[in-house]
């Protein structure tokens, strides 16, 4: 029981912050944005927000700070996202380089100001902000131990914002003028949608998503921030188009990646696997790489995905 | 006797002026120094906000190079601008094919790898000639690792991007693993080093090597390619416009696979001269993209993937980072240079922007004065 409790466990904590940024990616692409600093807001989202945690760390309640310091993670992502939206929809450049310059800056930025703050190499989080225990669901006997205890609080925000996706993409004006944004801008103009509102809209939610898991990922998946996110921004985007850019699908196959992703701290935990631990750290990115390979000729993309939209003049 | 017409020659300059202001090229130049400054302007910010007292001292040592170290420090400025020329030159020539090749820390990473392999173990190999194995190794397994998102992307129309990505993660803990597996210790140093070519006689006392004639004569053969050959012809139409290639009856699928491969070489190359010009540095487990290959992505984009663009900008990336080696005993830490690089890389986005609000505005005034 013990390993399927740790599998479990330690499969949510890494698919969470997976599954919050690929949904921060949904939310641009669908909109025609190609929104590739998903990694860069990460590493913003997860620098503000440790530091913010280590500041204020012993003058508020555990639960209660994480959540503050998830929204200011979240708002450090926007940040970063009205830059892209400047660059790239005032004034109508390409959208990967300014994606990449964003990337590129905020990791070396995170790697400047931890070298200058601290001794180490990275930020340590002292506390656990997991809830150890919810009176009375906790003492069911098998599900108990299993879905009730030793969780975090953003396992059940990922959730939320799950359903959350799904009603706006499908039952609400922003989510269907996205979609026809992201399906044929030109046709979207004309029926008279603002495509540059509705797209910087839905990037700066994305940065925000995408800085929430940030800080996500440091709490629940490494603990210590040293100017890396492992990736996960760029996983995000396979992530993205294997689940085929539909909320439910993006959340399958980040359960999937997620997993995969866990299987070095599990071995942590329960032995299974002898040899480097680099080997197994590097199962997921391999595994992303196979099934995009095999699964591409089969994906279809939202139509003016990276397209600017065309102006008359 | 007449004197020279004042009119004529004034109307000729103008016109001449007229002529370079409007020519493509020196937009692509302007917009080039356009970010340049903005980059050094928010590097002289970053520095004033973290220790206002050195700020001064610091921004001159960044910008003024080796030149604090004297003739060392401008040798070992080449030394160090030879991989960034080369993995910039990398992304250059798979932009050629209309590829953003975002791979290039993988290909770096893996190259310096192979290289080093070659020089520390395969000591059946002798010394002399031991260096040019070497370099060929890491030319063949940056190759590799370009050459398969060049694949997907030829057979299975992959996104590149996406692909190289992930390429350049299984590099990192790839290489992480492999430094395990064949060294005993977790930081590998070369048993052997570039031949210098009379080029420390020029520069006394520092490492610069035969890197950075190899990266300026692949800058130049590169710039020939694109200009003079049928392949570089090809490669830009396939670039510029899919269909019409095919139509034409260029072999699209081999175009694109030859030019990752270069590309891929290109860059295994960068991080096999690095590592092998004997600077003292060494290949440890890292869990980060490795910097030089970042750096060389940016310093593309700013040269505009023009080759000898990017040969200039690589130099000047070159000394501004040996120029940032000195400013540790400010209390300043060395990551700056990547801030540096990467504002320079997000302003070079819509340069071209600011320089045209520029001569706009220039020329607006001339007007406003007749």
């Amino acid at each position: 029981m013990t390993v399927i409790n740790i599998i479990v466990h330690q499969a949510a904590n890494f698919s969470v912050p997976l599954f919050i940024v690929a949904l921060g990616g949904m939310f641009a692409q669908r909109s025609g944005f190609k929104n590739i600093a998903l990694e860069g807001m990460m590493m913003t989202g997860a620098l503000v927000g440790t530091s913010f945690l280590v500041i204020f760390e012993s003058k508020m309640n555990d639960q209660a700070l994480f959540l503050i310091a998830v929204c200011v993670s979240g708002l450090a992502g926007m940040l970063l996202a009205f830059f892209y939206a400047l660059a790239s929809i005032k004034f109508k450049r390409e959208q990967l380089l300014p994606g990449m310059a964003l990337n590129m800056a905020s990791g070396f930025f995170s790697l400047y100001l931890i070298d200058q703050l601290s001794k180490d190499a990275y930020i340590d989080l002292t506390k656990n902000f997991s809830i150890q225990s919810i009176p009375y669901l906790s003492d069911v006997p098998i599900l108990g131990k299993l879905l009730f205890s030793d969780i975090y609080v953003t396992t059940l925000i990922g959730l939320v914002l799950l359903v959350v996706a799904i009603i706006m993409i499908n039952n609400t004006r922003l989510g269907l003028r996205m979609t026809a944004c992201g399906e044929n801008a030109e046709a979207a103009a004309s029926a008279g949608i603002d495509v540059d509102k509705i797209r910087t809209v839905c990037v700066l939610i994305s940065g925000f998503l995408a800085g929430m898991a940030g800080l996500v990922f440091v709490v629940t998946a490494s603990n210590s921030f040293g100017g890396s996110v492992a990736g996960y921004g760029y996983l995000a985007l396979a992530v993205l188009s294997l689940g085929r850019w539909k909320p439910m699908g993006v959340f399958v196959s980040s359960a999937v990646l997620g997993i995969l992703c866990a299987l070095p701290a599990v071995n942590e935990k329960a032995p299974f696997f002898m040899g480097s631990p680099y080997l197994l750290r590097i199962i997921p990115y391999l595994a992303t790489l196979i099934i995009f390979a095999l699964s591409a000729p089969h994906i279809r993309m939202p139509k003016s995905l990276g397209k600017h939209q065309k102006t008359g003049k | 006797m007449r004197f020279p017409d004042i009119d004529k020659m004034t109307t000729r300059i103008r016109y001449t002026w007229k002529g370079i202001k409007d020519s493509p090229q020196f937009r692509h130049v302007l917009a080039s120094v356009a970010a340049i400054a903005a980059g050094l302007v928010v590097c002289f910010a970053i520095l004033l906000l973290t220790h206002p007292s050195g700020a001064f001292l610091a921004f001159w040592r960044i910008i003024t190079g080796g030149r604090t170290g004297g003739s060392a420090g401008r040798g070992n400025a080449l030394c160090l601008a030879a991989p960034i020329i080369l993995t910039g030159l990398s992304v250059g020539f798979a932009k050629r094919v209309g590829q953003f090749n975002v791979g290039t820390p993988g290909q770096f990473l893996f190259g310096a790898f192979s290289a080093l392999y070659i020089g520390a173990q395969c000591t059946f190999i002798p010394v002399s000639i031991r260096w040019a194995v070497a370099l060929l190794g890491a030319f063949l397994a940056g190759a590799l690792w370009g050459l398969i998102p060049g694949v997907l992307k030829a057979v299975k129309k992959t996104d590149i991007f996406i692909t190289a990505m992930l390429m350049n993660f299984i590099a990192v803990f790839g290489v992480d693993w492999l430094i395990g597996a064949a060294f005993s210790n977790p930081t590998v140093q070369s048993g052997i080093v570039l031949p210098s070519m009379g080029l420390n006689k020029l520069f006394e006392g520092s490492c610069a090597n035969i890197g950075i004639i190899i990266a300026v004569l692949c800058a130049l053969i590169i710039y020939i390619l694109f200009k003079r050959t049928v392949f570089g012809f090809e490669m830009n139409v396939v670039g510029q416009n899919y269909e019409t290639a095919l139509n034409i009856g260029i072999n699209t699928k081999k175009t694109m696979i030859v030019s990752m491969f270069i590309s891929g070489a290109l860059s295994g190359l960068g991080g096999g001269i690095l590592y092998l010009s004997g600077t003292g540095l060494t290949l440890a487990v890292s869990e980060t993209l490795a910097f030089e290959g970042l750096v060389g992505i940016a310093a593309a984009a700013i040269a505009l993937f023009n080759p000898l663009g990017i040969l200039f900008v690589g130099l000047y990336f070159g000394c501004i980072q040996q120029g940032s080696t000195y400013i540790a005993e400010l209390g300043y830490s060395s990551n700056i240079i990547g801030i540096i690089t990467s504002v320079m890389f997000y302003f070079s986005a819509f340069s071209t922007v600011i320089g045209n609000i520029v001569l706009k505005s220039g020329a607006s005034k001339k007007r406003g004065v007749k």
